[in-house]
Parts: structure tokens; sequence; C-alpha cells
């Protein structure tokens, strides 16, 4: 009851947080869909070529994104404090994490995945391939964020490296791009997405188990 | 730091003074557990042991450090409506009328629709003021209801600064009332803080 109470207040506060700072809550999108526009411009304009890059592009495309929004995870409110007074709160600061850790998934992983269909009919996707995509980046960018978050955590002891970020979480990332645009490719060649999609969604529930636990950790060295 | 050793009875509070650099905010920031000692010292509360204030299942600890904890981009009364839930666990939900007695309490009630960012630095001290001011209620309303409720604990680094003679009144005002409570206070200070029972002095000695 007091965890759940709190864990709403959390995502309230992060939500509204988020939307009042307006340009940060669109410019994940907008990047989103500039960075994944950007491939059929560089390349020879072959459909069949953009038929196969097309899962690929869209999911790398994700990734990038999230990354884009993982510095703000943690940063601001390590600086004014909000950070420790939340972690002294011992019973439940876990809720208010969690709280965290979704409200910035709503914020960007979300919307992202809501607009992956622009992506799928630019690169000529079927429309069951387009619904795998949007169905397997709502499964894996829970999973990103998670990945994001943990690296974000650790990232607030070194103090302003953007690039170590990045440099801890895409290697972390992998197997959620190797199944997330996998999943995508084993429809078109009428294999079925299935088997990936229940991998990915495996990999968000040990992520889901673990993450949250290992920012939590990161957080107490970072603030020490 | 080293040779550092005190004791605080209930209703007593505790002024931390010395230059600056001696160390009163990172003895507060350890003792509630946010840093680590460099040797765990022997902490005790009602005769157990504890590893800090904030792991005191016994103690309703709140601390104010440099950092307030306040948002720039939430208004006065959001910010107050989040840390009030945070202070209270989320044991039940914030009355705003309850919200608006207390930055009334502490005069900055008009500015309650305003970004916390437009505050002046008075204005922000008196905002955490009201913090404290809730503090107070909740533990009023929690002794009604059992015997073994806990114990407020409050951890305050530099309460007065930037508060003008009035807001430094009411400073001593909330903490005088914590101590009738039963409560604890530490408080790292320079200044006398006007209408407080006499404190326990600890005076760190500089580098």
């Amino acid at each position: 009851m007091q965890a759940l109470l709190m864990f709403r207040e959390s995502i309230r506060r992060d939500l509204r947080l988020l939307l009042r700072q307006g340009s940060e809550a669109w410019l994940v999108l907008v990047f989103f869909l500039l960075i994944a526009s950007l491939f059929p411009l560089a390349m020879e304009p072959d459909p069949g070529i953009l038929l196969a890059i097309g899962p690929g592009v869209a999911w790398v495309s994700a990734l990038l994104a999230v990354l884009l929004s993982m510095p703000r995870m943690f940063a601001a409110d390590a600086q004014d404090g909000s950070l420790e007074q939340m972690l002294l709160q011992s019973e439940v600061w876990m809720p208010v994490l969690l709280g965290k850790l979704l409200a910035h998934w709503l914020a960007s992983g979300l919307p992202l995945s809501l607009v992956a269909p622009f992506i799928g009919l630019q690169y000529g996707l079927e429309r069951e391939a387009i619904v795998v995509l949007v169905l397997s980046l709502c499964i894996g960018t829970p999973a990103l964020t998670l990945l994001g978050a943990i690296a974000a955590a650790l990232n607030l002891s070194a103090r302003g490296g953007g690039a170590l970020l990045a440099l801890l979480m895409l290697p972390l990332c992998v197997p959620v791009l190797v199944f997330g645009a996998g999943a995508v490719e084993a429809q078109q060649s009428g294999l079925g997405a299935q088997a990936h999609l229940s991998l990915l969604a495996a990999g968000l529930i040990l992520t889901l188990v673990l993450a949250p636990w290992a920012c939590s950790t990161a957080i107490k060295i970072a603030l020490d | 730091m080293h040779d550092v050793s005190f004791s605080l009875e209930s209703g007593q509070w505790l002024a931390l003074t010395g230059p600056n650099g001696s160390g009163k905010s990172s003895l507060l920031r350890a003792l509630c557990g946010l840093s680590s000692f460099d040797v765990q010292p022997a902490l005790r509360y009602a005769g157990q042991p504890i590893e800090n204030l904030a792991g005191c299942s016994k103690l309703r600890l709140l601390f104010q450090g440099h950092a307030s904890g306040w948002k720039d981009g939430l208004t006065t009364l959001e910010n107050l409506r989040w840390q009030a839930g945070l202070d209270q666990q989320g044991a039940r939900p914030i009355d705003d009328h309850d919200l608006v007695a207390a930055l009334d309490a502490c005069g900055i009630a008009t500015q309650r629709e305003l970004p916390f960012a437009v505050l002046s630095a008075g204005q922000r001290r008196r905002l955490s003021m009201s913090r404290l001011w809730l503090g107070l209620r909740a533990q009023a309303a929690g002794d009604e209801g059992d015997a073994n409720a806990r114990k407020s604990c409050w951890l305050l680094d530099e309460p007065t600064t930037a508060l003008d003679d009035e807001g430094q009144t009411l400073m001593g005002r909330l903490l005088s009332q914590l101590l009738d409570q039963g409560g604890f206070a530490l408080v790292a200070t320079h200044v006398a803080i006007p209408q407080t029972p006499p404190a326990k002095l600890l005076r760190l000695r500089g580098h």
C-alpha cells in the first residue's frame, strides 16, 4: 500500500518533470526518426536492400535514441539532492526507483515504439512485419532502458562522461538488439517471430529482476 | 576527524560547530548513512547498536543537507507534496490543506503555484522549514495512535543561512517544538538559533 502509493507518486513526479522540459521529451523521438530516415538517403534506393536492412536500422536507431535519453536519468536528481532524500527513506526507495525507471520508459521507449510504423513504411516492410517491429520494440525498449539505467547509475560517480555511458551500455544491449531485429527478420522470412519475441521477453524479465538492484547499489556508491 | 563522542537524550539537541572544512557536513551525512565512515564508530540507539540513523526503524529521520532536494521544474506546492510523501514513506496520501497550512506557517503560501526556480534564497529555506513543520504535524498525529511511535530525528546542515530575523526565530520555534515532542536534533550551525533551549555543544577542530 505504502509502496504502491510512492510508486505512483514517483511516476507522476518524473513524468511531470520530463514533460515540463518539453524539448527533451521530443528530442528522443525526433532523433529516432531522423537516424532511421538518413539511411535511405545515403544508400542506393533499391527496395530490396531497404527491405533487408529495415529491421536492423530501426532497432539500431532505437538503441541510439534510448542511449541519448539516458544521461538525464539520475544526473539532475543527484545534483540537487533529491536522489539522496529518496535513498534515505529505505522502506520506499525501491518503489520510488522502479517508478523513475517506468516513467523514463513511458517518456522515451514507449512513444518511440509507437512511431516505429513510420520507419517500417519507409523501408517497405509488410504489415505483419511492422506489427512484429512494434511488438519487439515494446518488449525490447524497457530492457534497453533498464540496462541504460545501470550504466547511468555507474556513470554518476564518474561525473560527466557521456562517452563512458555509451561504452558501458552498448555491449550490454547487444543481445536485445540481436533478438529484437531478429524477430522482424524471422517474420519476413516466414519463420514466425514467436521464438525471438519469447527470448526478448525472457531478457526483459531477467533485466527487470537484476537491473533495479544493480542501479540501487551503483547509486549508493556514487552518493558516498 | 577522530575521537568524536556524544550522546543525546530525548528532547535534547546538539549544536555542531567548527571552522569551515572541519567535517560538520561529512559527519551528518555519515550519521544518516549516505556516506561511510573510515572506521565504523559504535553507534547506539536506546542501547541497541545501529549501523546508521536511516537504517534505524525506531527513528523518523529527516535530513536537510547542502543540496535541498527541491526540483526547479516543480512548483513550491508540488515539491512539498513529493517530499512530504517521501518523509512519511507513503503512509497516507498527503492532504493539500496540510501542505498549504505548512507553507502559510512559513510565510510562502502566496508562492505555492510558482516554480521553485524563481524563489529567493530565503524563500527556499522557508520551503525547507515547511517540510519540518509537516514533520512535526505527522509526528504529533503518529503519537496519538500508539505509544511506541517512532521518534523524530532531524539532521540539519546550517538551517538558518539566508533567513531573515523572523525566519531564524521561526526555525528556532520549530526546533523547540520538536524537542517538546521528545525528538532529537543535530544541527550544524555557525550562529546561535534564537528561541531554542540550550544545546549540547560539539566543536569540531579544523585540520
